[in-house]
């Protein structure tokens, strides 16, 4: 999975825009949105209210998370906690890096809230690097992560999989060996190809 | 639904009789519903290690829906605000089907001999490829099987001929992956000494592909 797969995935979140145009309802196969009334509310998904934006058609609401005593908040949970807390979005930073970079003048504080949601980020990040140093060393084969997005997730993703894959696999060679050093003669069952990826 | 609105959702026109027959257990599905199963397939496809079961009636499904979606768009002009919404989601769903199909395939790319092993000793209810997936990986496999013969087998010592057995790649099952549980699923193994964790809906988890290959299978979970 790369990170504007990431990104693909987010956009289907709904976000609230007021429209400068009016419009009937759209029956999209995702489902149906509108109707679009001039100066009225209305929640999109959020690839089509980044697209409207950036066509000048709407203003975007941003969403009720964008707030910065709510955030500072968040912030001191985060940095007070054990375990990861809950985001109140399930992909906020998507959801921010797009609002912000297309309808910065949308934001009230924007430049407040860009920092303020990095440091939320930069924390989660060293308490996730921090527990999977303590959980390799633990040689563990199973792990929970719950509260964590998937934006979050694909940071570690190459790396955490691949190496608890190589610990397993010399495990499993050095169980192998074991065996066959009491009976010799099978030293190639645990031929490479078996483990191709 | 007003007059200027061309676009019928497949779930309330008569349109939708002609898809209903073909997915015979679940009647009404919409066309929402049967773009929510593909993205999750799609994503599915894109962790797991090994090639996952075909959904070749629900990209049916989809595809038609895309075609009948197209065809009410034809009239349109092309810079209607309706033709370039719809427009810009058809893109959006024919990249995940077009993405999901490219990792298929080079997943039968990758494991072609090991898929096509597995395949002839699966049941026809159970086959993972659709059947043009399995011709593709027939003739994939065959193809390559002759250039190799063609450049350099034949020149080689007999020994070295003999060992197609050892050149089937196959998946590492117990590589690991993510997963998000969709419903509580009780006591699932989760190490080799048989240790057993109850995962409660939504929460998440590392944990190597083999152990719960079956959740994914009966949608209790999706990979992430």
């Amino acid at each position: 999975m790369e990170p504007c797969i990431i990104e693909f995935i987010g956009e289907k979140s709904t976000i609230g825009i007021v429209p400068n145009f009016s419009f009937d309802p759209l029956h999209l196969i995702s489902g149906s949105v509108g109707p679009f009334r001039a100066g009225l509310p209305v929640h999109v998904p959020l690839w089509l209210g980044i697209h409207l934006r950036k066509q000048q058609k709407c203003r975007i609401v941003p969403p009720e998370w964008m707030d910065i005593e709510l955030l500072e908040e968040i912030k001191e949970a985060e940095k007070k906690s054990k375990f990861f807390t809950k985001m109140p979005s399930e992909h906020y930073m998507v959801e921010a890096q797009l609002i912000m970079s297309t309808a910065p003048d949308d934001v009230p504080r924007c430049e407040e809230l860009r920092t303020i949601i990095k440091d939320i980020f930069d924390t989660r990040e060293s308490k996730l690097r921090t527990s999977i140093d303590a959980f390799i060393k633990g040689e563990g084969t199973y792990a929970k992560l719950d509260n964590l997005t998937l934006l979050e997730i694909h940071t570690v993703r190459p790396i955490l999989p691949h190496s608890l894959d190589h610990i397993a696999r010399y495990q499993r060679t050095a169980m192998a060996t074991q065996r066959d050093t009491s009976s010799l003669g099978l030293s190639n069952s645990m031929n490479t190809s078996h483990f191709s990826q | 639904m007003s007059e200027s609105d061309i676009i019928e959702p497949l779930s309330d026109s008569e349109h939708n009789g002609e898809y209903e027959d073909q997915v015979e257990e679940e009647e009404l599905i919409t066309a929402q519903k049967v773009l929510e199963i593909v993205e999750t397939a799609w994503q599915n496809e894109l962790c797991a290690p090994e090639i996952l079961q075909h959904q070749a009636d629900m990209l049916e499904l989809m595809l038609g829906q895309v075609a009948h979606m197209e065809e009410n768009m034809k009239d349109l002009d092309k810079n209607d605000f309706r033709f370039i919404v719809h427009q810009m989601e058809l893109e959006r769903i024919r990249y995940v089907i077009a993405s999901y199909l490219r990792c298929r395939l080079q997943k039968i790319e990758t494991f072609t001999r090991h898929i096509l092993n597995e395949e002839e000793s699966r049941d026809v209810s159970e086959k993972r490829l659709s059947p043009e997936e399995s011709k593709y990986a027939q003739e994939y496999a065959d193809n390559v099987e002759q250039y190799f013969q063609h450049v350099a087998l034949q020149y080689m010592p007999n020994m070295q001929r003999a060992e197609a057995e050892q050149r089937i790649v196959r998946p590492n099952l117990l590589s690991h992956v993510f997963i998000k549980a969709n419903v509580d699923v009780p006591a699932v193994v989760v190490g080799v000494d048989d240790e057993e964790v109850d995962l409660t809906a939504g929460s998440q988890h590392i944990i190597p592909y083999q152990l719960v290959s079956d959740l994914i299978h009966k949608n209790q979970a999706q990979l992430i």
